[in-house]
C-alpha cells in the first residue's frame, strides 16, 4: 500500500510525466528537461516519491567499460504508483476547477450596479 | 635572389600561420577539458552538503552518472554542456543536496528533550532503566555545548567521541 503524499502542482508535474507512458524508464536529466524543473527540486521529489512506493528505482544494465560511462538510475512508475497518482490527479483537477456560477460567468460590472 | 628571399618569407609566413592554428586548437581544447571540470566540481561541493552515508547513494550513483551523460549528450556543444552541467550542479548545491536528503534520511529533532519524556513517563523500573543511558548520554553532549559556549574555548567537560557522534546520526 503506497504512502499518502503531499500533492504540490510540482510534484504533479513529474507524475503527469510518468503517467504518459508508465512503463517508460525516466532519468533524472530526462525528466528535468521535460518537466521544466530544476534538478534541486526533482531530486527530492523523485525520493519523495520512491520512498512512498509511488515510483521504484533501477540502474541501468550496461558495461560500464564498454560504453565509456557509469550506469544511470532511471525510475518507473509502480502498479500502486500509477493508481495512487491518478486518483491524486483528479482530485488535484478537480480542485483547481474554477467556481461554478449559477447563471454563467460572473459578469464585471466594474463596481456599478 | 630578390625572388628567393620572398619564397622563403611565403614559406616561413605560412609555417608560423600553420603553428599558430596548431597552437590556438591546443590552447582552445586544453581550456576547454578544464571549463568541462568545473560541473564535476560544484557537484563534488553538493556531495560535501550530503550526510556521510548518502554520499554514495546519492551522488556517486545517481547525479555522477547523470552528469556523465550530460556530457556526453553535447559533447559537441561546449557552451550548451557548460550550460546543463552547471545548471544540474548548482541547483543541487544549493538546495537540492539538502533537502534530498532531509527526504532520504530525516533527521532526528529534539533527542534530549524525548529522552528526557521518555525517562519521566517511564511505567515502570525496566523502561525506566532501558530510557536513562540514553538520557544520561543525550545530557553529556548538552552539558558539553553548554561549557564550549559559556568559557567560549572548546569547555571543560570532556565528551566520548562515540556519544557525540551517535547523538549526531
Amino acid at each position: 500500500m503506497p504512502e499518502k503524499l503531499r500533492m504540490t502542482t510540482t510534484v504533479a508535474n513529474v507524475l503527469r510525466e510518468f503517467l504518459e507512458d508508465p512503463a517508460e524508464h525516466r532519468y533524472g536529466f530526462d525528466l528535468m528537461q521535460r518537466c521544466g524543473i530544476s534538478s534541486g527540486s526533482l531530486y527530492p521529489i523523485l525520493a519523495r516519491l520512491e520512498k512512498a512506493g509511488w515510483i521504484a528505482g533501477h540502474f541501468e544494465d550496461i558495461d560500464p567499460v564498454k560504453e565509456g560511462r557509469r550506469p544511470r538510475k532511471y525510475y518507473t512508475l509502480t502498479a500502486e504508483g500509477s493508481v495512487a497518482a491518478t486518483r491524486e490527479l483528479a482530485a488535484l483537477s478537480a480542485r483547481l476547477q474554477p467556481p461554478a456560477w449559477g447563471f454563467g460567468p460572473k459578469p464585471a460590472t466594474g463596481g456599478a450596479w | 635572389m630578390n625572388n628567393v628571399n620572398a619564397a622563403l618569407l611565403a614559406i616561413g609566413g605560412l609555417v608560423v600561420l600553420v603553428l599558430g592554428q596548431v597552437m590556438i586548437s591546443m590552447a582552445s581544447k586544453e581550456i576547454e577539458g578544464r571549463v568541462d571540470r568545473i560541473g564535476y566540481l560544484v557537484l563534488r561541493g553538493a556531495r560535501r552538503r550530503l550526510p556521510t552515508e548518502l554520499r554514495k547513494d546519492l551522488h556517486d550513483h545517481e547525479w555522477l552518472p547523470e552528469m556523465d551523460s550530460i556530457m556526453a549528450r553535447h559533447k559537441d556543444q561546449p557552451i550548451t554542456r557548460l550550460w546543463w552541467s552547471l545548471r544540474f550542479s548548482f541547483a543541487l548545491l544549493l538546495f537540492g543536496a539538502p533537502r534530498t536528503a532531509r527526504v532520504v534520511k530525516p533527521r532526528a529533532r529534539f533527542t534530549w528533550v524525548r529522552a528526557f519524556f521518555r525517562v519521566l513517563l517511564a511505567r515502570s523500573p525496566e523502561e525506566h532503566q532501558e530510557a536513562r543511558p540514553q538520557l544520561d548520554k543525550e545530557s553529556q553532549v548538552v552539558r558539553a555545548h553548554y561549557a564550549r559556549f559559556a568559557t567560549g574555548k572548546g569547555g571543560k567537560v570532556k565528551v566520548a567521541a562515540h556519544v557525540r557522534i551517535k547523538s549526531r546520526a
